[in-house]
């Protein structure tokens, strides 16, 4: 470029920057967006199976600009996978504006038409939202209505079609959900509440085959009720759908149902939690053809606890929307500082455990699939998890956190194939010690041991923390025991940090993997390789 | 390539000098007993608020709250300062945070954000993720991430926000 021709162009760049803001000022409005990028380039590695794809090199990268002014804002989402990250389905290969919305938002009535997230009670019955870890982004396309006439009274309407990677899922989605406060309606006293709501769900996807009885629309009902009593909470939600079949259910046609019930207790330095669901053929979608994470109407999380540490994760709970019966308690308790067992600073006790089970069938037919009892448990272990973690604070320089849990997954039936149920007890520790005022040292230790796949595991990680800005990190998981070979599966890498902005650089040898976020998971494959991740707000 | 690379520089300083999200928006969140309000609502008299988004699976976000609270008593004396904690758990895991708070003894005020509108509409990336508002709710710094010490770093910049 001649040097003339630069100028110019920095010279019109000013007066453009200087125009573009001085509109955005006079109009009170604000700019605002967030970058994230993720480039890997992956090696072969003969040892854990890790194939050289094609292409050495794989990025992922979103980009989402909002502007407001007001009550009105407009914003877009620019996507780029080029070609998406192994694990990702490959259909995302491309890149394209895939989120784009106006949007007004007052008290009494807020308006999206456009793209849109949205959710109903606790999204038994209908939920869209974005996970970019799990390639997971079921955002409708169509309008938004939210209306609140009075402070207790709440209705939300959607209606439009989801997004399934780069296009639309050929399902229409409508639904209207109703929330009334009872509590604020009728002045209850501070710390009780009595809510209620309800919920419908339309899905219409024409169906043209030979069947007619085959329905091309499906409704989908729910009723819940949340009541607060100062100490004591109390929620339950329940969902009926209709007959609904689709590929992933094999065609049956058999109505759906979920039941979630959560009762709590509260007091200072105590918390408790128990929480009961049970589902039967909930997998809803609003595309029949739809498979893997695609289409999805609802949200059916693993009522499980999910774990912080890697080792726990191995063998991770994912919910079975054919037919479930569990629950799980967890309970937090913290001891007093001073006291005999808390010490001079307090100890806290987390303790959980969860139960997962078939439902009890009879009456199998080709046509329904199953018949079942409704508050009975099955004979099949689908998953148990026991676990207790004891968070201590020894002094102002180190803080340790010890736990033991004790998995049983079946993992035939979560992973499919046939596989015995897989016995593991994990221990852990963690501590973290704090060098000077802004430096400090994470150590991570943790042990699996099982008889059962692929036998016992060792794991360390080691963390350097340079507060603001630097993290310097390097961890090995160690897989012994087993016939086959011994295997290291590392990580290297560092992080820089500076308000809003981060880059981190690794160099990893990850395992295959079944990975989970919030109860919905992704099935990622072995690689060795190098990752640079970008991510930015502003 | 230097002429390139200039160009970049304007661009980059284009868009931060638009970054402007100076409130928290109109977007309902819920109270631990299910009320609804507005985040643009949340006040504290004129004194600064600590906005940390938080779930129950992030473990440097409950280190985080946990070394606030270690200094809450003392930061509050002298700012006046109020944490507000807003949780972006969903269905798997919202049910625990008002045992966990209760349990841990944490004495922030908890909100759920939990289809994570506002998180989205602070363009909130990765949690945890802190928000220091001013007196008059306007943001005037933020980070992303939690490392042991930032505590003092946002103790500092709370009683001595020129300096920053």
């Amino acid at each position: 470029m001649q040097k003339k021709q630069f100028k110019l162009l920095i010279l019109l760049f000013l007066i453009s920057q200087q125009l573009f803001s001085q509109f955005l000022s006079t109009n009170n409005g604000l700019f605002t967006g967030s970058l994230e990028s993720s480039t890997q380039r992956y090696y072969s590695d003969n040892q854990i199976l890790a194939n050289l794809p094609l292409d050495a090199f794989a990025s992922n990268n979103y980009m989402l600009l909002n502007y407001s002014s007001g009550k009105f804002s407009v914003g877009l989402q620019y996507e780029a996978y080029l070609p998406p990250l192994l694990g990702y389905s490959p259909q995302y290969k491309g890149s394209g504006i895939t989120h784009k919305y106006v949007s007004y938002q007052s008290d009494f009535l807020s308006f999206t038409a456009g793209n849109f997230y949205e959710q109903f009670g606790s999204g038994l019955i209908f939920r869209s939202y974005e996970n970019r870890q799990l390639g997971i982004n079921n955002s409708m396309n169509g309008v938004n209505i939210r209306l609140k006439p009075v402070d207790f009274f709440t209705v939300k309407m959607i209606y439009g079609k989801q997004r399934k990677y780069f296009t639309e899922s050929s399902g229409l989605l409508r639904g209207l959900d109703a929330d009334l406060d009872i509590g604020t309606m009728l002045r209850f006293d501070n710390g009780i509440n009595l809510r209620l709501g309800a919920s419908v769900i339309n899905k219409f996807e024409v169906y043209t085959g030979a069947d007619p009885l085959f329905p091309s629309s499906v409704n989908a009902y729910s009723g819940r009720l949340d009541l607060n009593l100062a100490k004591f909470d109390f929620s339950t939600e329940y969902v009926h759908k209709d007959a609904d079949p689709h590929d992933l259910n094999y065609d049956w046609f058999k109505t759906g149902s979920a039941l979630l019930a959560v009762f709590s207790y509260t007091e200072k330095g105590l918390g408790m939690n128990l929480s009961l669901r049970r589902l039967e053929n909930m997998d809803t979608r609003s595309e029949r053809a739809a498979i893997e994470n695609e289409s999805m109407v609802n949200y059916l999380p693993a009522n499980t606890k999910q774990h912080k540490y890697g080792l726990a994760n191995i063998y991770p709970y994912n919910s079975q929307a054919i037919g479930e019966i569990g629950g799980q308690y967890t309970l937090f308790y913290r001891l007093k500082k001073g006291s005999f067992l808390g010490g001079k600073t307090g100890t806290k006790f987390n303790l959980n455990y969860s139960l997962y089970k078939s439902l009890e069938t009879y009456d199998l037919t080709e046509n329904e699939g199953f018949r079942s009892n409704f508050f009975s448990f099955g004979n099949e272990l689908y998953y148990q998890d026991f676990n207790i973690e004891v968070n201590k604070t020894w002094s102002k320089k180190l803080k340790t956190n010890f736990g033991y849990i004790n998995q049983h997954y079946n993992k035939g039936q979560v992973e499919g194939g046939s596989h015995p149920i897989v016995h593991s007890n994990i221990v852990f520790i963690d501590a973290l010690i704090k060098l000077k005022k802004k430096r400090s040292a994470r150590l991570e230790l943790q042990h699996l041991s099982t008889a059962q796949d692929m036998k016992n595991w060792a794991s360390v990680l080691v963390e350097l923390n340079f507060a603001p800005s630097w993290t310097f990190y390097a961890s090995d998981m160690y897989n012994y025991g087993n016939d086959n070979d011994k295997i290291h599966y590392y990580a290297i890498g560092t992080s820089f940090v500076k308000n809003t902005h981060r880059i981190e650089l690794a160099y990893v040898r990850q395992r295959e993997s079944l990975l989970c976020v919030g109860g919905v998971c992704r099935q990622v494959p072995a690689f060795k390789g190098l990752s640079l991740n970008i991510s930015s707000s502003f | 390539m230097k002429n390139y690379f200039l160009l970049i520089c304007l661009s980059l300083s284009t868009i931060s000098s638009l970054s402007a999200q100076n409130k928290l928006p109109n977007i309902p969140i819920e109270t631990l007993s299910g009320e609804q309000i507005n985040a643009s609502d949340l006040s504290n008299n004129g004194n600064p608020i600590i906005v940390s988004f938080w779930a129950i699976w992030c473990k440097p976000c409950i280190s985080e709250l946990e070394a606030i609270n270690d200094i809450y008593e003392e930061l509050q004396a002298e700012t006046g300062v109020k944490v507000i904690a807003i949780s972006v758990d969903d269905a798997r895991s919202y049910a625990k945070v008002k045992a966990i708070a209760f349990g841990n003894d944490w004495p922030f005020e908890m909100y759920f954000d939990k289809n994570q509108n506002l998180k989205r509409a602070l363009n909130v990336l990765n949690i945890p993720h802190t928000f220091l508002l001013n007196g008059k709710g306007e943001i005037v710094w933020q980070k992303n991430g939690y490392m042991p010490g930032d505590e003092d770093e946002l103790f500092e910049i709370i009683v001595n926000p020129l300096n920053h």
